[in-house]
C-alpha cells in the first residue's frame, strides 16, 4: 500500500484550507479516487490487493480554494491529480506515488444567462444534473457522452470530450466560450464568455484536452440551446461500409447536419441489431435529426436523398429506436472486463473521409492478427471526415495475460491507424494509455511546443505528471 | 466466520459508474467513496483482506439502503443488489468488533425483545386482537416504538378492509432490520419465529404495517400460503372498489403530496395504486411527483442508521423536503416512521408530516 508521502504539516495546511471535513487520507477514499475506468485499471482493481493509490484526497469547494490547495501542493512538491466523476478510460487520472487527489465534485455550481444562453457551469457539476437543470427551463447543452450520467463538466473539458449528438451540437470545444482555470503556482486565468475574438491564440484552447497537466478547470462558460422541439429517427441498410461512408460525407460536406451519426460495420450491425432480418453483411446506419420541427423533416427528407442514391436501403425509425433505447449503455463492455482474462475497450480514432476506410481496415486487420473480436462504428463525423470506434474483446486464461495482450493490441491498433493517416484519439484522450504515442501524433516540433508549454505553465512537473505529454 | 463471498459484485465494482449520479449518498457527499461502484469496490477490497475493518469503513458499508435508485439508473441488465450483497459483510464487521452500535442494539434485543426496546406497552394498547381471524395485522416494530398512532390506524384500516384482526405478539415484523444491520443469527431467528407463527395460526392474509415490513414478510414467508400486502395498498384497493369511503378534500385546502417509503417505491404497482386512491379521493389537493422512480430521494435511511454523521442525515431530509415543497404542498403523507420523523425534524412550523394511514382514517367516512 502507498503510504502518504506528504507531511502533517502539509496536511494541517489543507484541513486549515478547506476543512479538516475535507481532506482525507482514509484508505477507502484513496481507493475511490485511485482510478477511472480505463481496463488496465479496472484489471488492477480486480486483484486482491490494492492498486497505486493517492496519498490523499481533498475536495475544495470554490475557486479561491483550489489556487490554495495548489499552492500548498506546489510549495511541498506534492504531485496533484485533478479527478472530477472518474470516467475516463485512458488512464487520465492513474496515481503517481505521494500524490494529492483534488476532486473537484464540489464545486457544482450553475447559473444561466437568459439572452446569450450561456451556462456557468462548476467544474464539478454532473453531466446529467447539469442536462436536467437546463432542461427544467427547456434548454439543452446537446452534449451527451455514454458517460453522462458519471462524468462532470470539468472532465469533459479536461479531455475534450464528444457526445453523440456532436454531428448538430459540436464537441465540448465548440460549446466552451470561456473558462477559469487555476494554474500550477495557483494564479487565476479567466477567459471571459465570448462568442469569437480576434486577440491571439484562443487560451480557452490550451486546456480544451490537457487532462489537468496545465491546470485545474474549475468553471465553464457553455453556449446551450433551445431543447429540440422535435425529433426525426431514421435508420438504413448499406450493402457495402465504403457505400454508406460515401452518403455520409455526401451529406455533411452538402451542409446537412444531423444530430447523430452512427455508422455500423456488418459485425458491429449483426451484434447490435440482432433480431432484424438484415442481409448478410449489412451495415446499418442510424440517422437522428432534431431542432425546429420544419428544419429536421426537411433534413431527414434530403438527408433520405443521399443514402438512397448510394444503395442505403430505408428502414424507418425501429432500428433508431433500439440505438435512441441502449444508448447509454455499456453492459456488453463492463460485462467483458469484469471477468477473469477477459478485456474488452473502445479504441476510437479521428481520420479524414480519404482515409477512413483504410483506417477501418487496417485497424480491423490488426484486431484480427491478435484473434481479438472486433467491431467497428463510425460518429461524430464532419464534412472532412470522422470519428472510427474500433472495438476490441479479448478472452484469456488470465487477467495479467489479458493486460499484456491488451496493450500489445493497442499498440499495433495506433500503429495501423497513423500508418493507414488516422490520428491518434478523436475524444477519449491520451492520459497514460497512449502517452507513449504522442511523439508520433505530433512529431519533434509539435511535442516540442507541448513540452515548453508544460514547461513554462508547471515548470516543477506537478500537475497530472506522466499523463499526455510523456518525458515532461 | 469468514469474510463473505462478494464476487457477484464484480459487474457492479468494475462498471462504468453510470450509478454514480443516481445515489443520494454521491450527491451529497461529494465522494467517489459514495458510488455504488466504488461501495462495492471497498467490500471486495475489505472482503479480500486488503482494507482493514475499521468504524470509518463499517459506516461507508453501512449507507446503503434498499432504494434501489442505483438499479433505476443503471444500464446494466441485472445489476448485483448492492444493499443485500452487504448484509453478509455488515454481519462480519460486527463479528470484528467494528461497529459498536449494533452490539448496542444486540443488547436490548436481549434485554427487551426487540432491537427498538420493549413493546409490550404498544402492544398493550393495541389490544388483543382476535383469535382465530384470517388475517393477521404484523405492525412493524419500528411503528410500535416510534409511532404508536400510525400502528393504530394501521389496525383500524386493517379492520376496515378485512374485518376481525389476529396480532402476534411475537411478531411485530420479519427481522428484516436485524438482518440490515448486521444481527444475522437474531434475524434468523425472528424469521423462523414469524414463519412458524403465520404457519400454525392458518393465515390467509397478511398485513403489513408498512411498505417495508410488506415486501420483507412477503420474502420471508415465501412458499407458504398466504397474501402479504401493505395495509395501505389494501386500503387503497378497498377504496377504489368502493368497499371504504373517505370525506372528500374539499374542506382540504393545502395541496399533499405523498413521500413513499423506497419500499413502496420499488413496487411500481403498489405505488401506483396508491397514487391512483389519492388521486381519486383528493383530487387537485393531491400532487403526484413527477417520475419518482428516478427522481424522488429517501428522507431517511429507513432502520436504526450505523456510523451516519448527523449533520448527513439531516441534509438528507432536508434535500428530500425541498423535493416535496417543490410540489407546493403543504401536507406530507408518509409511510415509514424513520422518514417522518427525519421529514418533522427539518419541515418548517407550516408543514405538516402525517402518516399517510394516520390521514385516512381521520378523515373515513362512516356508513351510512
Amino acid at each position: 500500500m502507498d503510504m502518504p508521502s506528504f507531511t502533517p504539516g502539509l496536511l494541517a495546511d489543507l484541513a486549515a484550507t478547506v476543512g479538516p471535513e475535507h481532506v482525507s487520507t482514509a484508505v477507502a477514499d484513496r481507493l475511490a479516487n485511485s482510478r477511472g475506468v480505463w481496463p488496465i485499471e479496472l484489471k488492477q482493481a480486480r486483484g486482491s490487493s490494492l492498486p497505486p493509490l493517492p496519498a490523499g484526497v481533498v475536495w475544495p469547494a470554490n475557486v479561491q480554494e483550489v489556487s490554495a490547495v495548489l499552492k500548498l501542493a506546489q510549495a511541498a512538491g506534492v504531485p496533484v491529480i485533478p479527478f472530477g466523476g472518474g470516467s475516463g478510460i485512458v488512464g487520465g487520472t492513474t496515481p503517481v506515488p505521494g500524490c494529492l487527489s483534488l476532486d473537484t465534485k464540489r464545486l457544482d455550481t450553475l447559473r444561466v444567462e437568459p439572452t446569450s444562453l450561456i451556462a456557468y457551469a462548476g467544474a464539478g457539476l454532473w453531466g446529467i444534473d447539469l442536462e436536467r437543470s437546463l432542461n427544467r427551463d427547456e434548454l439543452s447543452l446537446g452534449h451527451f457522452p455514454q458517460s453522462l450520467y458519471s462524468s462532470t463538466v470539468g472532465g469533459w473539458v479536461a479531455t475534450r470530450a464528444s457526445g453523440t449528438f456532436s454531428t448538430l451540437y459540436g464537441n465540448i470545444e465548440d460549446m466552451v466560450v470561456g473558462l477559469e482555470v487555476v494554474l500550477a503556482d495557483g494564479r487565476v486565468l479567466r477567459t471571459p464568455a465570448s462568442p469569437r475574438s480576434a486577440t491571439g491564440p484562443n487560451l480557452n484552447e490550451l486546456f480544451l484536452g490537457s487532462e489537468g497537466t496545465l491546470g485545474v478547470v474549475t468553471e465553464a462558460a457553455l453556449s446551450v440551446h433551445r431543447a429540440a422541439e422535435w425529433r426525426v429517427l431514421e435508420s438504413y441498410a448499406f450493402g457495402a461500409f465504403d457505400h454508406a461512408l460515401d452518403a455520409l460525407r455526401l451529406m455533411l460536406q452538402a451542409g446537412l447536419r444531423p444530430a447523430v451519426v452512427r455508422l455500423y460495420d456488418p459485425a458491429e450491425t449483426s451484434h447490435k441489431f440482432q433480431g432484424l432480418d438484415l442481409p448478410l453483411g449489412a451495415c446499418m446506419l442510424v440517422l437522428i435529426y432534431e431542432g425546429l420541427r420544419e428544419l429536421a423533416e426537411v433534413s431527414a427528407a434530403l438527408g433520405r436523398r443521399y443514402c438512397e442514391r448510394k444503395d442505403g436501403h430505408y428502414l424507418g425509425s425501429g432500428p433508431a429506436e433500439r440505438w435512441w433505447q441502449t444508448r447509454f449503455d455499456t453492459s456488453s463492455m463492463v460485462l467483458a472486463n469484469s471477468r477473469t482474462g477477459g478485456i474488452c475497450d473502445a479504441i476510437e480514432v479521428a481520420a479524414l473521409w480519404r482515409d477512413l476506410p483504410a483506417v477501418y481496415t487496417a485497424m480491423s486487420a490488426a484486431a484480427r492478427h491478435h484473434a481479438a473480436g472486433v467491431h467497428a462504428h463510425v460518429s461524430h463525423v464532419y464534412p472532412s471526415g470522422g470519428g472510427l470506434y474500433v472495438i476490441v474483446s479479448v478472452q484469456v486464461e488470465d487477467d495479467a495475460a489479458a493486460v499484456t495482450l491488451y496493450r500489445a493490441l493497442v499498440d499495433d491498433l495506433v500503429a495501423a491507424c497513423l500508418n493507414a493517416g488516422g490520428r491518434l484519439s478523436h475524444h477519449h484522450g491520451i492520459g497514460l494509455g497512449r502517452a507513449h504515442w504522442m511523439r508520433a501524433e505530433h512529431g519533434e516540433v509539435g511535442l516540442g511546443l507541448l513540452h515548453a508549454l508544460k514547461h513554462t505553465l508547471d515548470p516543477r512537473d506537478l500537475l497530472n505528471p506522466g499523463k499526455l505529454i510523456p518525458g515532461s | 466466520m469468514n469474510a463473505p463471498d462478494l464476487l457477484a459484485l464484480r459487474p457492479l465494482a468494475l462498471g462504468h459508474d453510470q450509478e454514480a449520479s443516481a445515489c443520494h449518498w454521491a450527491q451529497l457527499t461529494h465522494r467517489t467513496t459514495d458510488y455504488p461502484s466504488r461501495r462495492a469496490q471497498l467490500a471486495l477490497a475489505l472482503a479480500a483482506g486488503a482494507v482493514p475493518a475499521t468504524p470509518d469503513v463499517a459506516a461507508l458499508l453501512y449507507r446503503c439502503d434498499d432504494c434501489s435508485r442505483c438499479r433505476a439508473q443503471s444500464s446494466l441488465p441485472q445489476l448485483p443488489d448492492l444493499a443485500r450483497a452487504l448484509w453478509p459483510l455488515r454481519a462480519w464487521l460486527v463479528e470484528q468488533g467494528v461497529v459498536p452500535e449494533v452490539e448496542a442494539l444486540r443488547l436490548r434485543l436481549l434485554r427487551q425483545q426487540h432491537l427498538l426496546g420493549d413493546l409490550a406497552e404498544a402492544w398493550q394498547r393495541l389490544g388483543p386482537g382476535v383469535a382465530g381471524a384470517p388475517t393477521v395485522l404484523v405492525p412493524d416494530g419500528a411503528v410500535l416504538a416510534c409511532d404508536l398512532p400510525a400502528a393504530r390506524a394501521a389496525l383500524k384500516a386493517a379492520a376496515c378492509v378485512c374485518g376481525p384482526l389476529a396480532l402476534l405478539r411475537e411478531v411485530p415484523d420479519s427481522g428484516r432490520v436485524l438482518r440490515e444491520v448486521g444481527l444475522a443469527a437474531e434475524a434468523d431467528r425472528f424469521e423462523a419465529e414469524a414463519r412458524q407463527r403465520v404457519a400454525d395460526g392458518g393465515f390467509r392474509r397478511v398485513l403489513a404495517g408498512t411498505p417495508k415490513e410488506a415486501a420483507a414478510l412477503a420474502d420471508v414467508l415465501r412458499g407458504l400460503a398466504v397474501e402479504v400486502q401493505y395495509v395501505g395498498s389494501a386500503l387503497a384497493r378497498a377504496a377504489l372498489e368502493g368497499r371504504v369511503r373517505f370525506r372528500p378534500a374539499g374542506a382540504e385546502a393545502r395541496q399533499i403530496v405523498l413521500h413513499p417509503s423506497a419500499a413502496l417505491l420499488a413496487d411500481p404497482s403498489a405505488y401506483s395504486l396508491i397514487v391512483e386512491w389519492l388521486g381519486a379521493w383528493l383530487g387537485n389537493a393531491f400532487r403526484p411527483e413527477p417520475d419518482p422512480v428516478h427522481t424522488a430521494w429517501p428522507a431517511a435511511v429507513e432502520r436504526p442508521a450505523i456510523g451516519l454523521p448527523v449533520d448527513l442525515a439531516r441534509q438528507l431530509a432536508r434535500r428530500r423536503l425541498d423535493q416535496l415543497l417543490a410540489c407546493h404542498s403543504k401536507l406530507i403523507l408518509t409511510c415509514d416512521p424513520y422518514s417522518q420523523r427525519a421529514l418533522r425534524a427539518v419541515a418548517p412550523g407550516e408543514i405538516e408530516v402525517v402518516d399517510l394511514l394516520v390521514y385516512a382514517m381521520q378523515h373515513k367516512r362512516e356508513p351510512d
